[in-house]
């Protein structure tokens, strides 16, 4: 019995002044009588009792009920509020209190308490109980009582329907699918990483893979819009609502529809080469119309001029107006060695392109170069003749004897559209042979092996999607703008090592290449280093199943 | 005892404790635990009356194992103090217990408790002496029931106190001697008031009150008039007349507006009212009035004259407090101002009221804890006169009687005489008492003669009809003349002495002929009684008079249908084009066309007479026009109608044509034959076969026999047969 | 003799189920004779025990007044009622039909053999008649400000307890009026109609099963029920109980 707490109080302005209060005034006059509980002399009172024996005599929380139960949703951490709605509530916020003392019985009504003050008592969380302590105050024959009392709720676990249903991934009521119709999805790859780091995609009741993208299921279409909203927020996309009957009312005039949501990402990715239109190029500064370079995938597409270093960037609404091919397939990308290295002094990185020595710096360095085709790791006619004269933006970056990785306009197979094509046969007496996209740092098999991260992905793994991850992994390491947008994870030791090692390897071994990688922090001692990611920017994956499956 | 343990060591033995140990403790810690908790009560308490709350903290499981532990202490007290000789309720003190209990028993002590129940504040004694001094009703313990009579708060009476030779102490009203603001100046006047005051028989009360009217007037224990009416005029909650109202502010909603348009109506029908009445007020002896300061203007209106005047003698305020002016209110306040009241013996009366002073003609004193009663009944009206020879010599004011002439009390009404003709007459018009109507015409004078420009034989003939009428009337009609008799019986020995000569013209002929015994005597004296005093041309006056619904005699008679009354009134000078409420003449009234044809003939015989086109009468109608009209209708009928019929007209015919033929009286005879008759078919019929006679509708007729039901038929059929 | 408590049909308000004065005792007539065997076994030897009815109601105690002189029964007492009581009265009691508008006599009359304390608006008959009737001093009074003066107040020739909201200073004019010790206080666990509640005479009191200790400590000091001198007895004992320990 908690009731343990009484305090006399008579503070309520409202409540008709009790009796008792009225007498200490006119006590002068009045004259003791005895309580006739405990014989106390005391001034008259409508009881004719004394405080304490009122208070051992009356029990006011007795109409409150004192053990009640709540029932929780563990999957989505939510109340149920009977009838059949849910209330999102964290422990001990002021909403749960509310609602539990909705559920409390006993006070507020007529010839009941009322309540004055309440509160949570803590508990363990994994105690499943919830405790309330309640202030209430009641009249007493004239005078107000207030006692404090306890009641204790019960958690009991009930799935709510929305769980049920997502459990059972029987129906869903909306869908997302997200494509991206290019020949490697680096782009999608990123916003898979996007939404591993943000999960915008909380309510998502199931995800599925297909060939071009993802499909994400929804029970309600709002989560779904949310998510597309999120998609048009971060990279230039843009989606279709199409929408089915399931069912209809004739009676009240209710639709019952599936919706879904046909995400189509830009099918340009980093690295790519394109060649725009004339009137779009003119709309963006007058800047040539290929072939140009495409440096990021974010918000929008930024390109990059690389004979001129001018720079671009065409929104989403742009691109969708006047969509333009991908010049290079990575298939056809060759590899080159930079023989020389003229860098030429008017743009250099760092250097600021207004005369008066304001605006910003360029970010590349224009650069001749010439080159030599290899083909894997041997060149290809070491001759004068066969040198290759190309300009690039990545001056800076390229040396002379590094390998670089480049695109031959003039001998692919290009397949642009007829205006395109007679913009580009008038343009191509001044394009280079090649077009230089980026440095190559090494062999993505031995990269791949050295790596000491990994990523999150979404939905089931599949095979089918493995392919275009290496690049994005590497360019996840080279980029370092990049890597602040996903979330990156040390890869758990044990499986870094089955891959690696062979079994029966020391245990030594496992010591020693872990402090290498303690070692190597972003710091390419070599050449032909390739750039690794600092253990800084890795995060602990939280993976009890494999932790368990291992010690299995 | 263990209260008295020193309390002030242990205390914080208890504050440090945790609550749930409280269960066990031993028991001496529980008792010091609970006398700290004592001592805590006790600061809080304190601290608490400053600060107006209250708040305790402590437990109550270690209480509950605590009382019985605790001896139930023998009241510690001291002993009251028996010696508290006071009352508190009174705030008086005493100085003996005989002081106290006689002071308990008071009725001081008891008003002063039904004050304390009431929730009212206590008095003293001075203020409930005074109150005695007005209103001993409410003192004793028993008249709880009857509330209503508290609410009128009462004022002191103005009564002048008398003794007379018996050492009786009487009393009645100033009010009723003379007028409050003129106090005769010496005791003679005063006197000579007093002996006026039994004459004073004609009292008129008028009460006006938050839209309540009431006024009467009385002669001697009689109402001559009396009328009373209410308009809505009194806010339901404000309490004000809207008039008072507007005066702070002018409200213009609904209810207002009808409150304005009622207190003008109001106005208006006092006004009317007074009007009426005000030759009788002006006849009367003293006028008790009881209206509002606001409602005097209504009263004392400029340019009109009710029978009295604003600073009239007559004209007193109603010197005690009056409930809602009704008409029961009225002759209350009339027999309260009216009556006597008797106190018994000198020495009695000032022996109850110590501090009454007998003042001369002002003395205020309470008609006091003695039934109050009207004694002009059993006072003995010699003992009275003697009295009154006495009263001269008493030092004190001597009794007089208001009523010395008991014996000459008059019972009768005095109306108005015109009106009372008019009644008369009105009367005998609606029951078509047509010889009354002509005695009664006779009393006016003669027929108008009018300016006539052919002298036709016609008229001639009508003055006969009439005559003959009348004689043929007065045989049967007779014993109808009774009631109206005594309804006008008045006061003989009054007027015994000059009765004047009756008038010998034409119509007082006419009645003299046939009025042979003495009770008609009499009723000629009344008659004449009444009216010798008027000139014709006055007299003639009733006839223009109107009724309730503005019907003149004339009016009533063509409402009636009374054809040959509608002739006479007009040979008397009812005119024709009095219109009444609804606007309409006696011509629009009448009920049937012999009624129409009365005034048309009128008109044919006496065409200058009256303004025949106000009084709507359509053309006249000579006696060639109406055998014209007789025989075309007759072909008409002829045409149409199936034999029967025509026989029946016919039949109808002769018989009017017979009746033109016929005298008046002849007529008449011929008309009360027939109603015999036909009184006779309808109400003496007999079934045919059993005999009985037969009411109502049910019965019927089946070849020119008359049956009861079915089966007398039945039975009748069988008889014939057989 | 001391205060008992009892019960009228599960009913506490003793005082209104029955009548006790020096010289008779009234009970109601109820079901069970608990009630009455009560009164009987400590008072039978001393004074009659009558059952009784006034007008067939058992709120007899309300209803009529009396003392040892006499006894005031309402006028709608019927005649059986009236004489079953005159019967069964000794002789020396007065019974006495009363026609009073305020027709609970004992809730608007308190008195004992001496005085009375009456209603304010008592009819002035009415107060003749217990004059009469009762051989008392009538006072009309009040009560902590309640005109019901019987319902609020039990006075015997020894002392008396009055309602508990009874100021001091009425509270000492009241005993010296009625020359008796007063004491403010409650009957039946807290209740402060006195008269209900509690029937008394001069060496016996009656009241509630629910009267707790404390009060009839009250009760019986007020109306002064111990005469016995206990300490003398509570010598003894213990005597006899040291000796019979050792």
């Amino acid at each position: 019995m908690a009731s343990s707490n009484i305090v006399f109080d008579s503070d309520t302005p409202q409540v008709v002044q009790n009796a008792i209060q009225k007498d200490i005034f006119d006590d002068a006059t009045l004259p003791t009588i005895v309580c006739c509980m405990c014989g106390e002399s005391i001034t008259p009172n409508p009881t004719s009792m004394c405080i304490l024996c009122l208070k051992a005599q009356v029990n006011v929380t007795q109409s409150i009920s004192t053990q009640n139960q709540l029932q929780w949703c563990r999957f989505c951490d939510r109340y149920l509020q009977p009838p059949n709605s849910w209330l999102n509530v964290s422990i001990e916020s002021r909403e749960l209190l509310a609602h539990c003392l909705k559920k409390i019985k006993g006070y507020g009504g007529r010839d009941q308490p009322r309540l004055v003050d309440a509160g949570f008592t803590w508990t363990e969380p994994h105690s499943r109980r919830i405790k309330v302590w309640l202030t209430l105050q009641a009249d007493v024959m004239g005078s107000i009582l207030q006692q404090k009392c306890h009641v204790e709720f019960i958690v009991m676990h009930l799935i709510c329907s929305d769980c049920h249903r997502a459990e059972t991934n029987t129906s869903w009521r909306a869908t997302v699918q997200l494509r991206q119709r290019a020949v490697h999805k680096k782009t999608l790859l990123y916003l898979e990483q996007l939404m591993v780091k943000l999960q915008p995609h909380k309510r998502v009741s199931k995800i599925k893979t297909s060939p071009d993208g993802l499909d994400f299921f929804f029970l309600q279409q709002d989560q779904a819009r949310k998510l597309v909203d999120f998609f048009l927020e971060v990279v230039p996309c843009r989606y279709k609502l199409s929408k089915e009957l399931v069912s209809h009312d004739t009676h009240n005039n209710t639709y019952d529809y599936k919706f879904a949501y046909a995400v189509e990402v830009v099918p340009i990715c980093k690295d790519d080469v394109v060649y725009i239109p004339k009137s779009l190029a003119r709309s963006l500064g007058n800047i040539s119309q290929g072939p140009l370079i495409c440096t990021k995938v974010a918000q929008v597409i930024h390109l990059i001029d690389p004979l001129s270093l001018q720079t671009c960037e065409i929104s989403s609404n742009q691109y969708w107006r006047q969509p333009f091919p991908v010049l290079s397939n990575p298939k056809n990308l060759l590899q080159f060695l930079v023989l020389e290295n003229e860098v030429d002094l008017k743009f250099q990185k760092g250097l600021v392109r207004n005369s008066r020595g304001s605006g910003t710096p360029i970010n590349n360095t224009l650069s001749d170069l010439w080159l030599l085709r290899m083909q894997e790791g041997s060149l290809i006619g070491s001759e004068q003749d066969q040198q290759i004269h190309s300009r690039t933006h990545l001056g800076h970056i390229l040396k002379p004897g590094d390998c670089a990785i480049g695109f031959c306009i003039k001998t692919s197979n290009l397949n642009l559209s007829s205006d395109l094509q007679k913009d580009f046969d008038r343009d191509i007496t001044r394009l280079p042979d090649v077009i230089i996209l980026k440095k190559y740092y090494g062999d993505s098999v031995t990269r791949s092996k050295n790596r000491k991260w990994e990523l999150k992905r979404l939905g089931e793994m599949e095979t089918d999607r493995e392919d275009g991850l290496e690049e994005f992994m590497e360019e996840l390491e080279e980029d370092k703008e990049m890597r602040k947008q996903v979330n990156i994870y040390k890869k758990p030791y044990a499986k870094r090592h089955r891959r690696k090692a062979p079994v029966g390897m020391d245990i030594n071994d496992v010591m020693t290449s872990d402090s290498d990688v303690m070692d190597t922090v972003d710091s390419p001692s070599g050449e032909d280093q390739a750039p690794t990611i600092a253990l800084e920017e890795m995060l602990d994956d939280l993976c009890l199943e494999s932790v368990n499956t291992d010690e299995n | 005892m263990a209260t008295k343990l020193d309390t002030k060591a242990p205390v914080h033995l208890n504050l440090a404790l945790p609550q749930d140990k409280h269960t066990i403790l031993n028991p001496v810690l529980s008792v010091f635990s609970k006398l700290g908790q004592q001592k805590l009560c006790e600061t809080h308490f304190l601290k608490d009356v400053l600060s107006n709350r209250q708040i305790i903290e402590s437990t109550h499981s270690a209480l509950a194992s605590l009382s019985p532990l605790i001896t139930p202490p023998v009241p510690d007290k001291p002993a009251p103090n028996l010696n508290t000789l006071s009352c508190s309720l009174c705030d008086v003190k005493f100085s003996s217990r005989e002081e106290m209990l006689e002071h308990y028993k008071d009725d001081w002590h008891r008003y002063n408790l039904r004050l304390q129940l009431a929730g009212k504040k206590q008095v003293e004694e001075q203020e409930f002496n005074l109150l005695l001094s007005q209103d001993i009703s409410s003192i004793s313990g028993s008249d709880s029931s009857d509330d209503d009579q508290d609410t009128i708060t009462k004022s002191p009476p103005k009564l002048m106190l008398y003794c007379n030779i018996d050492n009786t102490v009487c009393s009645v009203y100033r009010e009723l001697v003379h007028h409050p603001a003129h106090t005769p100046d010496t005791l003679n006047q005063l006197l000579r008031s007093i002996s006026l005051v039994p004459e004073r028989t004609r009292v008129a009360v008028l009460m006006q009150s938050a839209g309540h009217f009431a006024g009467a007037i009385f002669h001697g224990e009689t109402i001559l008039c009396h009328k009373t009416f209410h308009r809505y005029v009194v806010r339901a909650k404000g309490g004000t007349i809207q008039s008072t109202q507007d005066k702070s502010s002018f409200a213009r909603s609904m209810g207002a507006q009808i409150r304005r348009a009622n207190e003008a109506a109001l106005i208006k029908d006092i006004q009317e009212l007074l009007r009426s009445w005000s030759d009788k007020l002006s006849k009367c002896d003293v006028i008790f009035i009881r209206i509002p300061v606001y409602s005097r203007q209504t009263f004392y209106a400029e340019g009109e004259n009710f029978g009295f005047f604003k600073d009239d003698s007559r004209v007193r305020p109603v010197p005690v407090n009056t409930r809602r002016p009704t008409f029961t209110e009225v002759k209350r306040i009339h027999a309260l101002m009216t009556s006597m009241f008797v106190h018994g013996t000198l020495d009695d009366f000032t022996a109850e009221d110590d501090d009454v002073t007998m003042v001369d003609h002002t003395g205020t004193s309470p008609p006091n804890r003695h039934i109050v009663k009207d004694l002009f009944d059993a006072l003995d009206v010699e003992v009275v006169e003697r009295n009154m020879e006495k009263e001269t010599k008493c030092e004190k004011k001597p009794k007089k009687s208001r009523r010395a002439k008991k014996s000459k009390k008059s019972n009768i009404e005095i109306l108005d005489p015109f009106e009372q003709f008019f009644e008369q007459l009105m009367e005998a018009c609606g029951k078509c008492e047509t010889p009354k109507v002509l005695s009664l015409l006779a009393q006016i004078g003669d027929p108008l003669s009018f300016p006539e420009p052919v002298e036709s034989p016609e008229v001639i003939d009508t003055v006969s009809m009439e005559k003959s009428a009348v004689e043929s009337g007065s045989d049967e009609d007779w014993v109808v003349l009774e009631d109206p008799i005594n309804s006008v019986i008045e006061d003989t020995d009054v007027i015994e002495d000059n009765i004047p000569e009756p008038q010998e013209d034409n119509p007082s002929m006419i009645q003299s002929e046939y009025t042979p015994n003495t009770l008609e005597d009499s009723i000629e004296s009344i008659t004449i009684r009444i009216w010798d005093d008027f000139l014709d041309t006055e007299k003639r006056r009733v006839l223009q008079m109107t009724n309730s619904e503005g019907y003149t005699p004339l009016h009533l008679a063509a409402h009636k249908g009374f054809s040959p009354l509608i002739f006479h009134f007009l040979r008397y000078g009812a005119d024709p084009t009095v219109k009444d409420k609804q606007g309409k003449v006696p011509y629009e009234r009448a009920r049937d066309k012999p009624s129409r044809d009365a005034f048309r003939r009128f008109m044919f015989s006496h065409p200058l007479a009256y303004n025949y086109s106000d009084a709507k009468i359509s053309s006249p109608l000579s006696p060639e026009m109406e055998e014209e009209q007789r025989r075309r209708k007759v072909e008409k009928k002829k045409s149409k109608g199936s034999a029967k019929k025509q026989r029946k007209n016919t039949g109808k015919q002769e018989e009017g044509e017979v009746c033109k033929v016929l005298s008046e009286r002849e007529k008449r005879a011929l008309a009360a034959e027939k109603r015999f008759m036909s009184s006779a078919v309808t109400s003496g019929d007999k079934c045919a076969q059993c005999m009985h006679g037969l009411q109502g509708d049910s019965y019927f007729e089946k070849s020119s026999y008359l049956y009861c039901s079915m089966y007398c038929l039945k039975k009748h059929r069988q008889q014939v047969v057989l | 003799m001391a205060c008992f408590r009892a019960q009228f049909e599960g009913n506490n308000e003793v005082g209104v189920f029955s009548k006790l004065t020096n010289s008779y005792c009234l009970t109601a007539i109820g079901q069970s004779e608990n009630f009455y065997s009560l009164f009987e076994s400590e008072l039978g030897d001393s004074i009659p025990v009558v059952h009784a009815s006034i007008a067939s109601c058992s709120i007899i105690g309300r209803l009529c007044v009396g003392n040892k002189h006499g006894l005031l029964v309402p006028i709608t007492c019927s005649d059986p009622e009236l004489q079953h009581l005159r019967n069964s009265l000794p002789d020396s009691v007065k019974v006495q039909r009363v026609d009073e508008k305020l027709s609970a006599l004992g809730n608007v009359i308190c008195c004992n053999d001496y005085l009375a304390l009456a209603h304010p608006d008592l009819d002035k008959e009415t107060e003749e008649i217990v004059k009469d009737t009762l051989k008392v001093e009538v006072f009309r009074q009040t009560i902590a400000g309640h005109p019901l003066v019987g319902s609020y107040c039990q006075f015997n020739n020894k002392g008396g307890l009055v309602h508990s909201k009874t100021n001091k200073l009425a509270l000492n004019e009241l005993s010296s009026l009625l020359q008796v010790p007063l004491v403010a206080g409650t009957v039946n666990r807290g209740s402060d109609i006195i008269g209900g509640g509690l029937a008394v005479n001069d060496w016996s009191a009656f009241c509630g099963l629910t009267t707790t200790a404390p009060e009839l400590s009250v009760i019986e000091g007020v109306f002064k029920l111990n005469v016995h001198p206990v300490p003398i007895m509570g010598a003894k004992m213990r005597a006899t109980i040291v000796d019979s320990i050792s």
